[in-house]
């Protein structure tokens, strides 16, 4: 037996349980990236089966192996080998839902022509025998010349046969042999195209040519057209479809054709279906749950329940708080081992404040994605979209947009990565792009500081609706109001195209696998984590240290270490010396008044005055500029900053009352009051509307695979919240 | 643009009544929008049956279930099949 290293590939349609597949062959061993400048996910495993080690290619599931769009394009150069990142393939495994062969052979008879070594597995073996399906599968094998397998990956049923049909099938070679499916007409056009394209000196393959014809203005056409010497490819191209369209022979319409009639010849005699419409389970489930009434009250129902496990405030005791104990146990522990100066400040006021603040997410999205995990693994998430796809064309959006924006009520960040659901690209980019500004939970503590603080608790129809209760609902209910014309003017002007088909495939309802649910939730919160560790980091260690330097330090070193002692000194006597404690008091107020001097002389301090008349237009003045700029890295670390600036100290939160008395007792040079009710509101616009969140920037930067769509989206948002607070401001101080 | 005048006994697609069952016959419209309805599996000769009647429909297509909305570029004609409920 000789050792070989060799790499696989899996493709196959959607809802063919080729991730319970690849599960059942890699474990937990696998790694979810992207491919470069696409928004594919690539997922990698390997698995060890005693010959050499074996690398999996989880290809996303597509219905067709065309080369339309960038998307798409990745999947044909995986299994070309034509993609730099990997290795070539040495085995293409094509998964195919059992109980659905005949539909699932249309990718097949793609995938035939790549002239590659070929296998065909059909996975959900365990439901042939209840869905009146039967299938000869050595007859099937025989008539497509490639080996066929059976499994049943979710209950890990014939892993061991796959894996040892993969080595044999390399041992063998067996290349698949194309079928000829297409008329002479167009393979003579093929042949005249690729005999044209090698005489200007470039090689390429049969499968490549098939689709330059087929797929008219697809991404491999604008790729070759594109090639030096290739120029007039278009026309030449153009002529050929004429030609085969004289001929009976319409491109596009022809592969469906050719193929279809391929299928049918080899499902004959060899796939039998009880033909009789069988009124399966799902359809009686169904019933229920896409009822137009009942379907939308139960999906209502199970969305509270979501969004209750996912925010419920368990106190003390949820994982939120115990990550935030632990951050402020590690500044402890910091503040007894480094001695007070940049470092400690570095440590504590960047770092553990900066990526703490974002780790305590955590808990958060790993509930919410093991539940929408679940309802996605039993085949719900489909329905989803199906019921709400009315409202959402409503928004220029379709169905399958609704989960990302209703999580980014919660946290953008894993509603722009549940977008993976989206296979439109446009749709899919429109959607990444308005979902940060839907009002999520980062926004709350700004609205509640600046709500109880400004606005009057005037009460209406005997106290039950408050006018705090309706501005806190006005806030959220903007940020979505917003989004509709936004969403509009991105598809119309930034991703121009034309409308396409919604066409959804539902799968069967079927228990879920806790193998998939706990690997796709572990896959979320690890590259979230990944994120905090770095980008995150580094943005929070530059906001800090422009709120640092350049001022001189050394009077809060030393207050602070005067501070540190007298504490320690009441606790060691352990009696409480109110001398003691006053003396305490009168300096921790001069340290924080100390802490507010450095932060106005700080970069962030000079940058903020720079800015001032821009800041003044919108009715703020250069503190709340400062805390708005600080504010980078993550909206509510406003009210920390908005804390050190008025001398308080960084350790204030949103109901702290010397930071609302400090707020309304601020005053302009001339002694007006800075904020009153249009000032407080006009702050909330701005935070309702701008985009002030690194993670994220930080996601939409790792799921679009470049920076310019971050940029756009910082820009757009900052943009239009700072407009929407210059209305505000403008509108409301002529009003009042 | 797309209603142009299908033979005798054709009807859209998203005509049919709860229930009903039909044979594809033709499709209409931009041409790659075509294709992709087709690549799903509703091609000329799929069955399909009506399961859900307000829009995104469901239909059973060979045995499968799908959702869709068409959004106006394409047109499915379908022709009904006897010995079902009409």
């Amino acid at each position: 037996m000789t050792h070989r290293d060799i790499t696989i590939a899996l493709i196959g349609n959607p809802n063919t349980g080729k991730s319970s597949l690849f599960n059942a062959l890699c474990g937990m061993n696998a790694r979810v990236g992207n491919f470069p400048g696409v928004t594919v996910e690539k997922k990698v495993g390997k698995y060890d089966d005693g010959q050499g080690e074996v690398t999996v290619i989880d290809l996303p599931g597509t219905y067709s192996l065309s080369a339309r769009s960038a998307d798409e394009m990745v999947s044909v150069d995986v299994l070309l080998g034509e993609s730099k990142e990997l290795s070539p393939i040495d085995c293409i495994v094509v998964v195919l839902d059992a109980t659905h062969v005949e539909r699932n052979l249309y990718l097949y008879s793609q995938v035939n022509e790549l002239e590659r070594p070929v296998m065909v597995v059909l996975n959900m073996w365990d439901r042939v025998a209840t869905s009146g399906v039967s299938i000869d599968v050595a007859a099937l094998s025989a008539k497509l010349g490639v080996p066929v397998v059976t499994t049943s990956a979710n209950k890990r049923v014939g892993t061991s046969e796959l894996k040892e049909a993969i080595r044999s099938c390399l041992a063998n070679a067996t290349v698949s042999k194309p079928a000829v499916l297409f008329p002479e007409v167009f393979k003579n056009e093929v042949r005249e195209l690729s005999d044209w394209i090698q005489s200007r000196g470039r090689s390429i393959r049969t499968y490549a040519v098939e689709r330059l014809l087929l797929d008219s203005g697809g991404l491999g056409e604008k790729r070759w057209a594109s090639t030096p010497g290739m120029g007039d490819l278009r026309s030449k191209l153009q002529a050929a479809r004429k030609r085969l369209a004289e001929n009976d022979c319409r491109v596009p319409a022809i592969e469906t054709r050719v193929r279809y009639a391929w299928v049918q010849s080899i499902a004959e005699g060899v796939i039998l279906r009880d033909q009789n419409h069988r009124v399966t389970s799902s359809d009686r489930i169904d019933r229920v749950l896409t009822h137009r009434w009942w379907g939308m009250t139960i999906f209502a129902c199970l969305m509270f329940v979501v969004f209750q496990l996912v925010f419920i405030d368990m106190g003390d005791y949820s994982a939120s708080s115990l990550i935030e104990n632990g951050l402020s146990w590690m500044a402890s522990i910091v503040e007894s081992l480094i001695p007070p100066g940049a470092f400690r400040s570095l440590v504590n006021d960047g770092v553990i404040a900066g990526v703490g603040g974002v780790l305590v997410f955590i808990p958060q999205i790993a509930i919410f994605f093991v539940l929408i995990a679940v309802l996605e693994d039993c085949g719900y998430m489909a329905r989803v979209a199906l019921l709400m796809d009315k409202w959402m064309t409503r928004l220029g959006l379709n169905g399958k947009a609704f989960l990302p924006l209703m999580t980014s009520f919660g946290c953008a960040v894993p509603g722009i990565m549940a977008t993976r659901t989206i296979e439109n690209r446009r749709d899919r980019m429109v959607t990444i792009l308005v979902a940060p500004l839907m009002s999520c939970s980062a926004r709350l503590p700004v609205y509640t500081l600046m709500i109880t603080t400004f606005i009057p608790g005037t009460a209406y129809l005997g106290g039950w609706v408050t006018l705090h209760g309706l501005l806190f609902l006005s806030m959220y209910a903007l940020g979505a109001v917003v989004a509709i014309p936004i969403a509009w003017l991105l598809k119309c002007f930034v991703f121009p195209g034309q409308v396409t088909p919604f066409v959804l495939e539902l799968p069967e309802y079927s228990w879920p696998s806790w193998r998939v649910v706990v690997h796709r939730v572990w896959e979320q919160v690890r590259s979230f984590i990944a994120r905090a560790g770095t980008l995150i980091l580094c943005t929070s260690i530059l906001v800090w240290a422009a709120g640092y330097f350049p001022g001189d330090h050394k009077n809060e070193i030393a207050m602070t270490l005067d501070l540190a002692a007298k504490e320690q000194a009441t606790e060691s006597d352990g009696v409480s010396n109110a001398e003691n404690e006053s003396a305490i008091d009168v300096l921790q107020g001069k340290l924080n008044e100390t802490k507010g001097e450095l932060i106005e002389v700080s970069y962030l301090g000079q940058f903020g005055k720079v800015l001032e008349p821009a800041f003044h237009a919108v009715g703020w003045d250069w503190k709340i500029g400062v805390g708005v700029i600080a504010s980078f890295p993550a909206r509510e670390v406003i009210i920390a900053t908005l804390g050190t600036i008025y001398s308080l100290g960084g350790d204030v939160n949103e109901e702290s009352g010397t930071l609302k008395s400090q707020l309304q007792a601020s005053r302009w040079p001339d002694g007006r009051p800075v904020f009153n009710t249009v000032t407080a509101i006009s702050l909330m616009v701005f935070f309702a509307l701008c985009a002030q969140c690194a993670a994220t920037l930080m996601t939409i930067r790792h799921e679009t695979q470049t920076w310019r769509w971050p940029i756009f989206t910082f820009v757009y948002m900052t943009g239009l919240a700072y407009f929407a607070a210059w209305l505000v401001f403008v509108v409301g101080s002529r009003w009042s | 643009m797309l209603l142009k005048s299908p033979a005798v006994g054709l009807i859209p697609l998203s005509d049919l009544k709860l229930n009903q069952s039909a044979r594809v016959v033709e499709l209409d419209g931009d041409e790659s929008c075509r294709h992709r309805v087709e690549e799903m599996g509703i091609r000329t000769g799929a069955t399909i049956q009506m399961l859900r009647r307000d829009a995104p429909h469901i239909i059973s297509v060979d045995g499968r279930r799908v959702s869709f909305r068409f959004n106006d570029c394409v047109q499915v004609w379908v022709k009904l099949l006897d010995g079902y409920r009409a």
